[in-house]
């Protein structure tokens, strides 16, 4: 309910230049009752079959507090890494209350944030420590190696330094997202790896090394830094194309929580990482302190986000990303991308396009709400496709909220915007199902806004130069399901945020969520 | 400061230069401005004008304030606290006006913004401009004279039709109302999830028959340097304001433990803690394990102790590591060794895997047959000449073996390359009980007297310089973590007042014995501090003191004897002696 509201307020906003001022009270009133009370799909005035069930599992006693693992294994079994509970199976049942499950290992790790099941059956887990391979090589169904396939990072004795992964890159290396220290806890006086003064300064610090990399590790454990710049990469991915996306999180350096299509060699922003970057401190010994006072010349070095999520009513701390790789057993959205919202109660949909040879895209909402819950940490498709598992934890910050959900498609396709496509001036929409189009012709369906975030070493940025856009046009489609929004012009660096909450199908189903936000970063040529 | 030794050397420290007592009147002129700044505020709100503090509902466009009252013709003070998640305004206009001023802010178009949507306009009586989220300001001013309903309102764009509130004028003499606020749903504390049974504890135990492995960080009650020489050092580091991107004043402290070692839990025979730098059995203990409150919070909880979050050990120790590995003597031991994981035995004992050198070591401890016994296996390969394994007296008296053979405290596990022998180590007769006291150090300072008028008697606390204690006799500051080097060592509390006496003031000390003595001087103070003996070296430590200061540590070796030490009394508001004395 309370995203509605945000939803309502927004529109409210950028209905104004629209409209004289009677009118426009008019529209508010309207939206925002309407939103307030429609369920979540309706079709015409009847309630029909939502599209996606969501169920709570039944985890063992005792497991389900700070999931921190989710994958499926070769025998079609639910693993779940939790923080203090070591690792237990579970073979799934329709019933969400009756998976059978065993332990497979008891063993506590430290705050894991990822697991691979490798062909063997061992499982790859990244601990703050270590990465950690879990092998049961008696065939009990018990892990009995616990192997430190690479121990080849820094470890402060800082709470925050939680590790990420592991990717495998197909020619037996993984990648890690190594996280960072908090300036909200101590560095111990004795500490694994180098101790740099200048890469503990900060709010979010990288004292020891490689923390704030993407790093590739091979099968001896032996560790090459890939990419720097991160604050804390809650996850990594690969896209079915072989690209590598981490999902970061907003703070210092981080405007708003950012989506990074990472390459080899580049920088992502957060300089304190630099300081295990020999060539760059012969020139800036302390990093932090030269990217302070020359903010521009780092925005300048820094690649930019592929997508931002906006802090508030979209996103403020990102889970791991995924791949939907369910070829449309999840619904219509096969090839997207989706997100967890570990502060609030939703999972996102991410759209993304190459523009100018990069990728940018938007983000919407894909289901949310108190059924859901908070906490959405980790995510995983089930082998047939058809569910997504969803693990939680409050672990840190945000509503509290732990466990396991299940979310299943129910084959009911959502009226939802498929697709959103930068075009030269404006955006090309498409839809799941063909749109009402004497509604869809109306320019004012489409509330555009714009604005961006700053950055800087500040935490976090609120949002800047909030610009209500009027459509000079719009073009639906013969088929009812692309509409055309010419804008006139375009701005690159901003977010541009569309609301159109009102519009419908020409079934009378209504948007399953109708807020969608675009980040533009390159412009069509 | 000034320092004399009465029978054997004579050290004279000079008076403090200018430059710094410069510094200090900074410090206090500070110091007063503050005071000045806020008493007087305080007491302005509390006599005379109307406080309140407006926010707003988080994700909704409305404040928390719904309407309150004020007497007509009063001063008023409105805190605006943009609590929320997005840009917000707060105007106040006169009565029935609110949407004309709506309006207004929105025929700014592009200037808006940079306006905070307040538009020039005299129906506004008061307002705080565009505060972004997480901003607040406060506004002063005189309300009108006229009784009535005067709505404030935020004009940012869209906002204005919904996001109002009024503010009720009475006339002199009324009781006012308390202001109606909307309630703002608190996010609910959990007490646990709907599935926990729960099974969990901030208390974990295995069991002989199931031990328990957890990676987590670990204790260290470890208080010689020479075990960790895998290990480097962390350092406190300046505090830091993201929002300025520079230093602060202060230092965030280092905290004491183990980043990467493995707990293992027997139940209530044994508990130890291998760590995976040092790739060494640390120390082992008995009667408990780890109390987990404070890194995972109580209960189902999750709320670290911000600063303090190492997990704290229950029970008695009874076999703590010092010196260095006792495999270091065995040929083809050398470097760093590499830590490779663990295996399980089918009773569940981890068995730590490892090379060093050309070693590879299999290593693993359990409880042994009889009560209080440590069953410590080693299994060992790629050994070019045999495993020589090394130890202190005590220890060697503590260890029985049927294998090899002992040269003083050298146990030889004949040649061949691949060696798989067992260590007995027993109970030791008084085990360490880990609370509250630290292990014994030493006994290095006999008496302490202080001289001079007035003050307070020093204190002395024997092995006792440890993280917490309080500074001084007299004073609330304390000390931060101390380095190893320092830990447990006896130590003089000093008084604080004694910075701020007329005359000189003395300190004696009898050294026992040949002792390190450690100066600890005010960090703001770099180099020597004028006339400290050239027997002082800057040791490099640093200790920090709360109140966000940190001392430097200055040290010598110093021959048994009485020594006298002049305190520093320049009423300087922060520069003080603390003394620390450790045996060589």
């Amino acid at each position: 309910m309370v995203f509605k509201k945000i939803v309502s307020a927004k529109k409210a906003w950028m209905v104004l230049p629209a409209a004289s001022c009677l009118g426009w009270l008019a529209v508010v009133a309207i939206s925002a009752s309407a939103a307030e009370e429609a369920p979540i799909v309706t079709k015409g005035e009847l309630e029909v079959k939502p599209s996606y069930q969501i169920e709570e599992i039944k985890l063992p006693d005792g497991v389900g507090h700070g999931i921190g693992g989710l994958a499926f294994n070769q025998a079609g079994e639910l693993v779940v890494v939790s923080r203090r509970t070591g690792v237990v199976i579970g073979k799934p049942a329709q019933d969400a209350r009756a998976f059978e499950w065993r332990t497979f290992s008891a063993v506590q790790m430290h705050n894991a944030l990822g697991v691979l099941v490798e062909k063997s059956g061992a499982l790859l887990i990244p601990q703050m420590p270590e990465l950690t391979r879990l092998r049961d090589t008696d065939g009990d169904g018990k892990a009995d190696v616990s192997e430190a396939v690479s121990t080849a990072w820094g470890v402060s004795g800082n709470y925050h330094e939680t590790n990420s992964g592991p990717i495998a890159d197909g020619k037996g290396n993984w990648f890690v997202a190594l996280g960072s220290a908090s300036h909200s806890g101590p560095t111990f006086d004795l500490v694994r790896g180098r101790f740099s003064v200048a890469g503990r300064r900060g709010r979010n610090n990288m004292s020891v090394p490689w923390k704030g990399w993407v790093v590739k590790i091979n099968a001896k454990g032996e560790l090459k830094p890939w990419a720097s710049g991160f604050r804390q990469a809650n996850g990594i991915t690969m896209s079915p194309a072989g690209d590598l996306f981490v999902t970061d999180n907003q703070g210092d350096w981080k405007p708003v929580t950012p989506i990074y299509h990472v390459q080899e060699g580049k920088f992502y922003g957060h300089p304190t990482s630099l300081v295990w970057d020999a060539d760059f401190v012969k020139e800036h010994p302390d990093p932090l302190a030269w990217a302070v006072d020359h903010i521009a010349e780092v925005d300048e070095m820094r690649t930019l986000p592929a997508v931002l999520l906006p802090q508030g009513f979209m996103c403020n701390s990102a889970s791991e990303p995924i791949f939907d790789t369910s070829d449309g057993a999840f619904g219509p959205f096969a090839g997207q991308m989706f997100v967890g919202d570990i502060a609030g109660q939703r999972i996102l949909r991410i759209m993304l396009e190459k523009v100018g040879g990069e990728y940018q895209g938007a983000a919407t909402t894909l289901i949310e709400g108190d059924v859901l819950g908070g906490g959405n940490n980790r995510l995983c498709l089930s082998p047939d496709g058809k569910s997504l598992y969803v693990g939680q934890t409050y672990r840190g910050w945000g509503r509290p909220a732990e466990g396991l959900k299940r979310v299943t498609y129910s084959g009911e396709v959502p009226f939802a915007v498929e697709k959103m496509s930068l075009s030269k001036t404006g955006f090309e929409l498409s839809f799941t199902k063909p749109v009402n189009k004497e509604q869809a012709e109306k320019i004012s369906e489409y509330q555009f806004s714009h604005y961006y975030y700053e950055f800087s070493q500040r935490y976090g940025s609120p949002q800047m130069g909030v610009t209500p856009v009027v459509a000079k046009a719009v073009k639906v489609s013969e088929d009812g399901k692309t509409v055309n929004i010419d804008l006139g012009s375009v701005l690159a660096r901003k977010i541009y945020q569309l609301d159109l909450g009102g519009l419908k199908a020409v079934d009378g189903t209504s948007l399953s969520h109708g807020m969608l936000c675009y980040t533009v970063q390159r412009l069509r040529e | 400061m000034q320092l004399t030794e009465k029978d054997k050397t004579s050290l004279r420290v000079q008076a403090l230069c200018d430059p710094f007592r410069l510094m200090l009147r900074q410090f206090i002129l500070f110091c007063v401005l503050v005071g000045a700044v806020v008493f007087p505020f305080k007491g302005m709100a509390a006599a005379e004008s109307y406080v309140i503090t407006i926010g707003v509902v988080p994700g909704q466009l409305r404040y928390d304030v719904i309407e309150f009252e004020v007497t007509a013709g009063s001063s008023m003070e409105v805190t605006f606290d943009n609590n929320g998640l997005m840009p917000h305004n707060l105007l106040f206009t006169q009565p029935g006006k609110a949407m004309e001023v709506v309006n207004a802010a929105m025929a700014m178009g592009a200037d808006g913004y940079t306006n905070g949507y307040v538009p020039e306009s005299g129906l506004i009586l008061a307002s705080v401009g565009l505060m972004e989220a997480g901003q607040k300001m406060m506004v002063k001013f005189v309300v009108p004279v006229e009784v009535g309903i005067y709505p404030f309102v935020c004009t940012f764009p869209g906002h204005g039709n919904i996001m109002q509130g009024v503010m009720k004028v009475v006339a002199a003499g009324e009781e006012l109302k308390k202001p109606l606020r909307r309630k703002v749903a608190k996010v609910k504390k959990q007490e646990g999830p709907p599935n926990d049974g729960s099974g969990l504890t901030t208390l974990p135990l295995g069991s002989v028959e199931q031990p328990l492995v957890i990676r987590t960080f670990m204790p260290n009650p470890i208080r010689v340097r020479s075990v960790f020489p895998n290990h480097r050092r962390g350092k406190p580091t300046p505090t830091y304001s993201p929002n300025t991107g520079h230093d602060a004043d202060g230092y965030i402290d280092t905290d004491i433990g183990f980043p990467a070692a493995v707990g293992v839990n027997f139940g209530q025979d044994l508990s130890l803690c291998w760590d995976t730098v040092e790739c060494r059995l640390m120390y082992a203990w008995r009667e408990g394990f780890l109390n987990m409150e404070s890194y995972w919070g109580a209960g189902t909880g999750d709320r670290r102790k911000s600063f303090d979050y190492v997990p704290r050990l229950q029970g008695r120790l009874v076999f703590l590591s010092e010196g260095a590995s006792p495999l270091a003597l065995t040929p083809g031991v050398f470097g760093q060794p590499q830590y490779k994981g663990f295996q399980l035995d089918e009773k569940g004992v981890p068995e730590f895997l490892y090379s060093v050198g050309s070693v590879l070591v299999a290593e693993s401890i359990a409880p042994g047959e009889q009560a209080g016994e440590i069953r410590w296996h080693f299994s060992i390969k790629h050994a070019p000449a045999g495993v020589m394994l090394g130890f202190d007296e005590k220890m060697k008296s503590r260890i029985q073996t049927k294998d090899g053979k002992w040269a003083g405290n050298v146990l030889t596990i004949n040649s061949g390359t691949e060696k798989d022998f067992t260590l007995i180590l027993t109970a030791e007769e008084t085990v360490i009980p880990i609370a509250p006291d630290l292990p014994k150090v030493g006994n290095v300072i006999g008496q302490v007297k202080r001289s001079g008028a007035g003050g307070v008697a020093l204190q002395l606390k024997k092995q006792a310089l440890q993280r917490g204690m309080k500074a001084y006799v007299d004073g609330e500051e304390l000390i931060g973590s101390v380095p190893l080097e320092m830990q447990g060592a006896d130590w003089v509390q000093t008084s604080q007042e004694d910075r701020l006496a007329k005359d000189p003031v003395f300190y004696e000390i009898e050294l026992k014995t040949e002792a390190g003595i450690f100066l600890l001087v005010d960090g703001k103070i770099e180099g020597r501090p004028e006339g400290l003996s050239d027997q002082f070296k800057d040791s490099g430590l640093r200790v920090p003191v709360s109140g966000k200061r940190f001392y430097r540590v200055w040290s010598a070796l110093f021959p048994a004897g009485n020594y006298r030490f002049e305190a520093l009394n320049d009423g300087a508001d922060h520069l003080q002696m603390v003394l620390a004395a450790r045996k060589k």
